[in-house]
């Protein structure tokens, strides 16, 4: 009786569906939230009668043999990395990221992270930090005294101090590029790690080698599209219901296997 | 039981097998690019005593791959690509060439174009299809010569098989036993993805029909069980 197991797997992947779309839509406002997309994969198959094999009543090739499925199961979770909307903010620590690239920060435990969330602040002692607390690589430092900050496309980071009529170059920030961006690992906290599938980190300047560039005053939204997201939704939940079907279904006819005398 | 229950039985087993098969395409029903799967039942004749008529017993004689497009969604993701006619995107795996329906593909540690399983998409001359690192903007032609920043990178490879001959082998591929040959003017889409071909009302009316046969079959097998003790029952009065 393998249709029970079969639509369980079907039911299975279609709540595997229901929960990456139901991450997606609380993810909706969150800075720089990729889309996420559950992609699914059809199982082995079970040969009960091989192709090419003579068949014992007639002797001639079976042409196509019997080949049954063993239901699906989810092969990946694949992100959508298309660029966000960008949302002005007018705040002179949030920047956007205009393309590729992700900035880098430090983890406590001195491990590298990398971000597409440029709702930075300033922490006390004046150093450049996420929204967590932890540094952007580069350790800048905005001095006390500081009146204005400037981050212009290339990412360098001006200051106009009190009493002094030109702006000062205080540092750089740099965007990372990854060979392959969707295979990093989420971490949470809109932070993602360097995995062996994302290829290393090739840090660089914005604006160099495809990395994108800065946009001061700005943040990227999520990429969630909310009306494809509810449409799939409806489409998970059909499909869940046909497999659910299948299992009563199945149950039937196991019911009545039994009562055959 | 004599061969009239038998008759009965074979049907009851080949619904099971069918029941099993509308299951897994129900299961897949969003799985990208999955091909539906139907199967065709054939009298198997049995040869009696000498003199005897034979009788036809039925079986799943074999199953049949439904190429049948399935719809074409567009996404925002440039490494999404879909068919909308004949033929399949070749793929190098270990036991080696494979074909598949699924376009959603992504790139790996080196930049080389991958399926979802991890397994290369070949382009028309049998290598690896590089997206360079710095790449900005990845476009498609509808001919599938990938453009990375309009320099082109490789032209997917597309294939058509005889369906009979192909074998499927889980995670979206097929095996094709006879060989492929290559398609010319095959048409790719970039940003979009082939469903499943699986209708869900075919299906559900399928399901519900291999239930009804089965409670025929069923029915038949009780009657016949209930002849049989009929006559029993008379032919133990007479004695």
């Amino acid at each position: 009786m393998r249709a029970l197991s079969i639509a369980a797997t079907g039911m299975d992947a279609q709540q595997t569906r229901v929960e990456v779309i139901s991450n997606n839509l609380a993810n909706m406002n969150t800075t720089a939230y990729n889309t996420r997309r559950a992609e699914f994969a059809d199982m082995h198959y079970q040969i009960v009668r091989a192709a090419g094999a003579s068949s014992a009543a007639t002797g001639e090739v079976v042409p196509e043999g019997v080949q049954l499925g063993t239901g699906v199961r989810t092969s990946s979770v694949s992100i959508d990395i298309t660029q966000g909307t960008l949302k002005d903010t007018a705040g002179d620590l949030d920047i956007a990221i205009e393309g590729n690239g992700y900035l880098e920060v430090t983890l406590p435990s001195g491990e590298a992270a990398f971000t597409r969330d440029g709702a930075l602040q300033r922490s006390a002692e004046g150093l450049i930090v996420n929204s967590e607390g932890f540094p952007i690589a580069g350790n800048i430092t905005i001095p006390n005294n500081a009146r204005d900050i400037a981050i212009n496309p290339a990412g360098e980071v001006f200051v106009t101090i009190d009493g002094q009529p030109a702006a000062s170059l205080i540092g750089t920030i740099g965007l990372v590029a990854f060979s392959n961006p969707k295979g990093l690992e989420a971490l949470g906290g809109n932070l993602y790690r360097e995995t062996e599938a994302s290829g290393n980190p090739l840090q660089g300047l914005a604006g160099q080698d495809g990395r994108g560039t800065f946009r001061q005053g700005y943040l990227e939204e999520s990429n969630v599209d909310v009306v494809q997201q509810i449409a799939e939704l409806i489409e998970a939940q059909r499909g869940y219901e046909l497999n659910s079907k299948v299992i009563t279904a199945a149950d039937q006819m196991m019911g009545a296997t039994t009562q055959i005398r | 039981m004599d061969n009239a229950g038998y008759i009965g039985l074979s049907r009851s087993a080949g619904l099971m097998r069918e029941l099993n098969a509308v299951a897994n395409n129900i299961a897949n029903l969003s799985t990208n690019g999955y091909r539906r799967e139907g199967s065709v039942f054939a009298e198997h004749v049995k040869a009696l005593d000498a003199g005897d008529p034979s009788i036809s017993m039925t079986a799943m004689s074999h199953r049949y791959l439904d190429l049948s497009a399935g719809d074409v969604v567009t996404t925002n993701n440039a490494l999404d690509f879909a068919i909308p006619g004949e033929g399949f995107f070749l793929v190098e795996t270990a036991g080696g060439e494979r074909l598949t329906r699924d376009g959603a593909f992504s790139l790996n540690e080196i930049g080389e174009l991958v399926t979802g399983s991890g397994n290369r998409v070949l382009n028309e001359s049998g290598g690896s299809i590089v997206i360079p690192q710095q790449a900005e903007n990845i476009t498609a032609s509808s001919d599938g010569t990938i453009f990375a920043d309009e320099q082109a990178v490789g032209r997917l490879g597309v294939v058509t098989a005889d369906a009979a001959s192909m074998v499927r082998e889980g995670k979206n591929l097929f095996r094709a036993e006879n060989g492929f040959e290559r398609v010319d003017r095959a048409e790719v889409r970039q940003r979009a993805l082939e469903g499943s071909n699986v209708s869900a009302v075919t299906e559900l009316a399928r399901l519900i029909e291999v239930q009804r046969m089965y409670e025929a079959s069923k029915q038949f097998t009780d009657n016949e069980s209930e002849r049989i003790r009929q006559t029993v029952r008379t032919l133990g009065q007479e004695s």
